[in-house]
């Protein structure tokens, strides 16, 4: 597919960018608008589901399995996850609930392997989604197989956190306590609307940040795959160069960015993972007026 | 491209439903676990302690076992030292007065030897001075009638 069949190098990047979308304007492919609720991106909603059904299949067929005496590999190497989630938790967050660290390692799984995604080389399942398409008489598929690149899938996470974390401050201060905290806090008395407009600032950077990092992260790992595609088959194309040197080429950096896209990946996980905990404890903390 | 769709409102459903999931199957049943193998941990080690302060009790139990039957091993000697010194000494009691009895017995039957012997002695002289008498005298003595000299006589031998 890489800029083959006529294609420019434009619209083989747009291409890459553009969902398999119901609800979209069916000429651009695209949502009406930045926020749309009437459009799906099913190409998102089938991976992260996949995954998500797969994490709760594979929970729910080792459910029994652990054991407390010598523990296999892949119990300990989720021994070793939890273990460290539960040191964050203890640390800032000694209260939390269950559900606390089970979102942490959630967040930290499910994330990791959406991530992870990325190392699939880049055409391979959009060729796969377009040669089902062909079979049924569609002409272009649109299928982006990374779902965290896509501004949803993080939202939706930092949403929850952001959900959890007002209820916890509701919690910790009480209802007047929360209404002090936005009125006097941290200007104090004299602060006035600053202190509502930097309390709003201070409260919904965090969830924002936390999706807009993962998002860019992932978007960008994603682009510059289908960069480096373009610009090793496209530019040696430009300069006549065969295919004994494209491939080769393609070969060298694609290994080089996956490598650092699985650090990537990894890191994104565990940065949205501890930052989750982190916030959480931050918002359990009675503030002090 | 880059737009919040509806796909945030499924997103949200299946991360709840997610974390729900791995609460209940993964999370919290790999806690237990890994609380119980703390707990076993701890037991171990706590038994371990509790199984090597039996061993010095133990040890020590049986240091005390052995002082005490050396002590009455040795104290059973000595008793029996003394016994045997008392029974020696007894015996050397009982064979010295036994010697002496035995001595003094020998002695009275010797004495009485004699006397029986001198009693013949002297009935066998009186039996010769009587029949040197009638040597001389040619005529028999009548024993009767010198009886009282005769007893006389004895009695002077």
């Amino acid at each position: 597919m890489a800029g083959g069949g006529g294609e420019s190098s434009s619209e083989y990047i747009t291409h890459h960018l553009i969902n398999w979308c119901i609800g979209c304007n069916p000429q651009t492919h695209a949502p009406s608008g930045l926020v749309d609720f009437s459009a799906f991106n099913l190409d998102v909603i089938i991976v992260s589901g996949f995954f998500a059904v797969g994490l709760a299949v594979f929970a729910w067929f080792m459910r029994r399995s652990w054991t407390a005496g010598t523990p296999g590999r892949v119990q300990y190497a989720l021994e070793f996850i939890i273990e460290y989630i539960n040191e964050q938790i203890q640390v800032t967050f000694p209260k939390a609930n269950h559900y606390v660290g089970a979102m942490a390692i959630t967040i930290f799984i499910w994330v990791f392997l959406m991530n992870a995604m990325d190392l699939i080389p880049v055409d391979l399942i959009s060729s796969i989604a377009g040669g089902i398409g062909a079979l049924f008489g569609v002409e272009t598929v649109y299928f982006r197989h990374v779902p965290t690149a896509t501004l949803d899938v993080p939202f939706a996470m930092a949403i929850v956190v952001f959900v959890l974390m007002v209820a916890y401050q509701f919690k910790a201060n009480g209802p007047v306590g929360y209404v002090k905290r936005m009125l006097f806090h941290p200007y104090g008395k004299y602060g006035g609307p600053a202190n509502i407009l930097t309390t709003l600032i201070d409260d919904l950077s965090k969830p924002v940040s936390l999706a807009l990092r993962l998002f860019g992260n992932m978007f960008a790992g994603e682009l510059i795959f289908a960069l480096l595609a373009l610009l090793t088959f496209s530019a040696l194309q430009s300069f006549s160069a065969s295919v004994l040197w494209w491939a080769p080429t393609h070969f060298v950096t694609g290994v080089l960015w996956s490598l650092f896209d699985l650090l990537i990946a990894a890191l994104q996980a565990f940065i949205f993972g501890v930052l989750t905990i982190v916030y959480l404890g931050m918002a359990q903390q009675a503030a002090e007026h | 491209m880059v737009a919040i769709t509806g796909t945030l409102i499924v997103q949200i459903a299946v991360f709840l439903a997610l974390i729900w999931v791995l609460r209940r199957w993964l999370w919290g049943p790999l806690l237990g676990v890994m609380d119980e193998r703390k707990k076993r941990i701890a037991d171990g080690l706590a038994a371990a302690e509790r199984g090597e302060h039996h061993l010095e009790l133990a040890d020590k139990r049986a240091r005390e076992a052995l002082r005490e039957a050396k002590e009455q091993a040795s104290e059973i000697i000595a008793s029996a030292q003394r016994r045997a010194d008392e029974i020696i000494d007894a015996a050397k009691v009982d064979a010295h007065t036994e010697g002496e009895r035995i001595i003094v017995s020998a002695r009275s039957e010797i004495e009485q030897q004699i006397n029986l012997a001198r009693e013949d002695l002297r009935r066998q002289v009186v039996a010769l001075a009587i029949q040197g008498a009638e040597r001389v005298l040619r005529r028999e003595v009548d024993a009767a009638a010198n009886e009282d000299v005769l007893e006389q006589l004895a009695t002077q031998l």
